[in-house]
């Protein structure tokens, strides 16, 4: 995966453990991409109890499939395709719903900037409020590749790997995902040049 | 070029641009786009700017470490045979997936196949018909000769020829053809993978004549088909099947010997079968051991048709088939092995040893969840039931409680099926296209497809003479023959069933046995008389979502349980 070739022969080790009938070894491998798949995943479905159930489905069909899993792409390639799967086949009985109070409930991970302020922290989650619903409101077939992209920082050959696409058709989704976002997050975007420009300033 | 990179927002080069993801010729013409276009410099900075503001998304985490419960559920599904959530996801798994891959663990590539399925054909016609060749009570002490062996000597006349020698009568020459008919159909229906092909018959020689209802004992085998006559590559199935009344015979001779077979048919959900299996576990019921599985001195012992004892020890695995099956390897020491015939859509047919009590203990927890098993039908046939025919015996399960072709009440009362699972379209009838696969074996040249001793293709075996002169004092002139002549040039049936038992010092052992011990010989072999064989037939009538579609009607559909809601969490929210 892009930058994380390296990774690949420490996975490849531990899946060959886990096949060998040492499940431990899958549990590293659990414990080791758990969080950022779930986090991937989250803005995807845009409910944290959805997402939980999706990553554990996807770790659960890995582990009972992984006789057939193929050595030429990353475990953890293989893995997102899973949960994609896993969440495109629940996603289409209902739009995601973002939930910014209930995923800092229950994911309960967003970091705190211990420097700001209470003014600040609010702001930072209007912020952030109004990212995760432009994100929600896109459709779900450029929602997933702006995602695999700009949350997980997929390269577009990887993420063609996951969702099965072209790279072109990565290409030309994650632009208009771009321009969508670029247009619903208007505000927020300008505010964002007006303080870069005020900071450029001095 | 430069033309479509007029269309600055739309195009798609400025965000791959952003990204990094442009070849050198790319990379060169935004360059370009960018020095000339302020709305292009401004659509790139937005592009940087939203990446910025995405990328800072605080990062969501899981508050615990999923692995101790995805490693259990990832076992629990194995074990399960899911290939993937039913309850987790709210969406009923297709149900050929989930059976398919709980009979993968339960089945493999079996050299019974073709001998079994010659000996289903047998019982099925029995289920079809039995009015007709069902006797009401069988005389106790009657002669007992089943079917004719498997193998038979190079040397001498073919087996079915040998049986057509006997007189044939005209109403078993029509009742014949009429089968013949049928079981054309069948072979047609079972596709043309069958077609032109011989099929495999050689334990499939018409039983001695019924001693109750036939009009002369001392005639064996009496009611072969004309085709049969003319060895025929063509019909080699349909020469070698007794008649009607014959194969209830056989039916009869099956159920007279020591032993009784309880055949449990379950109309069961998907998601029964962990149910299922723990059921049996906790009643300490092990599934007997795969035929594959089985050692190698322990063959020998159901080769000869003869279940010795409650074989019921953990299989013997060969370690270098073992290593390249991680699946396997992954569920090492928690599968013991079984047996078991399957069909691809729904159903499974697998057989355990238990006593009584632990029948019914399993029935009783069988029942207490009606939400996994929807109906249970029990059907008791006695035993005893040789492994061939066991496998047989599974198979006809199989067949008839998946996919019937026709309705035929017989057969459903034959099998326990009881009215409601008829109601579910899982009325027993004959299913060829299920049984009729790919035949493993090299035939005979010509045709007749007798079994070579080579292949030790487990058979229903006929009980021997001296066992049956224990049980039936009252044998057929015909048997008798045949233990006083075992050199005639012509082998009789029971001659031939006789030779058919493969290795002769079992046969000794087992004559020996009978000698020291004055009880019938398959008794004395088997030993532990205090369990009974049975069958459990799993029939899945679907995912709980389709159970009221295939089960019920739709105005008669039941509510669903909590278990299915509980399998459902989407359609609740």
């Amino acid at each position: 995966m892009c930058s994380r070739e390296a990774t690949v022969n420490d996975d490849a080790q531990l899946i060959a453990e886990t096949l060998d009938g040492k499940p431990a070894a899958f549990g590293q491998l659990v414990q080791k991409y758990q969080d950022r798949l779930y986090n991937t995943v989250v803005h995807v479905v845009g409910s944290p109890e959805d997402a939980r159930d999706i990553v554990q489905e996807a770790f659960v069909q890995a582990f009972v499939k992984l006789e057939t899993f193929q050595k030429t792409s990353a475990f953890y390639t293989w893995l997102y395709r899973i949960a994609f799967n896993v969440a495109i086949s629940r996603g289409r009985k209902r739009r995601p719903t973002i939930s910014v109070e209930r995923a800092r409930e229950t994911g309960g991970s967003e970091p705190a900037d211990l420097g700001a302020g209470p003014s600040e922290l609010l702001e930072q989650r209007e912020r952030c409020r109004q990212v995760r619903e432009a994100i929600a409101a896109l459709p779900e077939e450029h929602r997933a590749v702006v995602i695999l992209r700009e949350i997980d920082g997929c390269c577009y050959e990887t993420i063609a790997e996951i969702l099965d696409l072209p790279i072109g058709t990565v290409r030309s989704r994650l632009h208009r995902a771009r321009l969508q976002l670029r247009e619903l997050l208007k505000d927020l975007l300008s505010v964002d040049d007006g303080f870069d420009e005020e900071r450029a300033g001095k | 070029m430069m033309d479509s990179m007029k269309n600055v927002p739309e195009n798609e080069l400025f965000s791959a641009y952003v990204d990094g993801e442009l070849t050198a010729a790319e990379q060169a013409e935004v360059e370009r786009a960018l020095a000339a276009s302020p709305e292009a410099r401004r659509l790139v900075d937005d592009l940087r700017a939203l990446g910025s503001t995405l990328q800072a998304l605080p990062v969501q985490r899981l508050d615990q470490d999923l692995s101790g419960e995805i490693l259990r559920v990832a076992e629990h599904r194995m074990l399960s045979g899911r290939a993937e959530s039913q309850a987790d996801l709210g969406e009923p798994l297709p149900e050929s997936i989930a059976w398919r891959a709980f009979v993968r663990r339960w089945t493999r590539p079996r050299i019974w196949l073709w001998p079994a399925l010659a000996v289903a054909v047998s019982l099925l016609l029995v289920v079809l018909q039995p009015e007709q060749g069902r006797r009401e009570v069988p005389a106790p002490g009657e002669k007992v000769v089943a079917l004719a062996p498997p193998a038979r000597k190079t040397s001498e006349p073919p087996a079915i020829g040998a049986l057509v020698e006997a007189e044939a009568k005209p109403e078993a020459e029509k009742t014949d053809q009429s089968f013949a008919r049928r079981l054309e159909d069948a072979k047609a229906a079972s596709g043309p993978e069958m077609q032109g092909r011989s099929a495999p018959v050689p334990m499939l020689k018409a039983p001695a004549a019924p001693a109750a209802d036939a009009a002369s004992p001392a005639e064996p085998a009496k009611a072969l088909a004309p085709e049969a006559v003319a060895p025929s590559a063509k019909a080699p199935v349909v020469a070698a099947m007794p008649s009607q009344p014959e194969a209830a015979t056989l039916a009869e001779n099956m159920s007279k010997a020591a032993g009784e077979v309880t055949i449990v048919v379950c109309d069961v959900t998907s998601e029964a079968i962990p149910f299922v299996e723990q059921v049996l576990a906790n009643r300490q019921l092990a599934l007997l051991a795969d035929w594959d599985d089985i050692e190698t001195d322990r063959k020998s012992d159901f080769q000869d048709g003869i279940f010795v004892g409650a074989w019921a020890g953990a299989p013997k695995r060969d370690p270098q088939k073992t290593s390249s099956r991680s699946a396997d390897k992954m569920l090492a020491g928690i599968i013991s092995g079984g047996a078991a015939v399957k069909d691809d859509e729904g159903v499974v047919a697998f057989h355990v040893e238990a006593t009584p009590e632990q029948l019914e203990a399993v029935l009783a927890d069988l029942q207490s969840r009606p939400e996994f098993v929807r109906s249970i039908a029990r059907n008791q046939i006695a035993g005893p039931i040789a492994e061939g025919d066991l496998k047989s015996l599974l198979q006809s399960a199989v067949a008839s409680a998946v996919k019937p072709t026709g309705k035929s009440p017989a057969a459903e009362r034959s099998l326990g099926v009881t009215p409601r699972q008829a109601k579910a379209g899982g009325s027993a009838g004959l299913a060829p296209r299920r049984m009729l696969k790919a035949p493993p074996q090299d035939r005979s040249a010509d045709g007749q497809t007798a079994a070579s001793p080579e292949t030790r293709l487990p058979t229903r075996k006929a009980l021997e003479p001296a066992e049956t002169e224990k049980r039936a004092p009252d044998l057929s002139p015909a048997h008798r023959q045949s233990e006083k002549s075992p050199e005639s040039g012509k082998a009789t049936p029971s001659e031939q069933q006789t030779k058919s038992f493969g290795k002769p010092e079992l046969h000794q052992a087992r004559q020996r046995a009978v000698e020291s011990k004055d009880t019938p010989a398959l008794d004395a072999v088997a030993g532990d008389q205090a369990r009974g064989l049975v069958v459990f037939v799993l029939r899945s009538v679907g995912n709980p979502s389709e159970i009221s579609d295939r089960v019920n009607p739709p105005e008669a559909a039941p509510p669903h349980s909590a278990s299915e809601k509980k399998a459902h969490p989407a359609a609740e929210k």
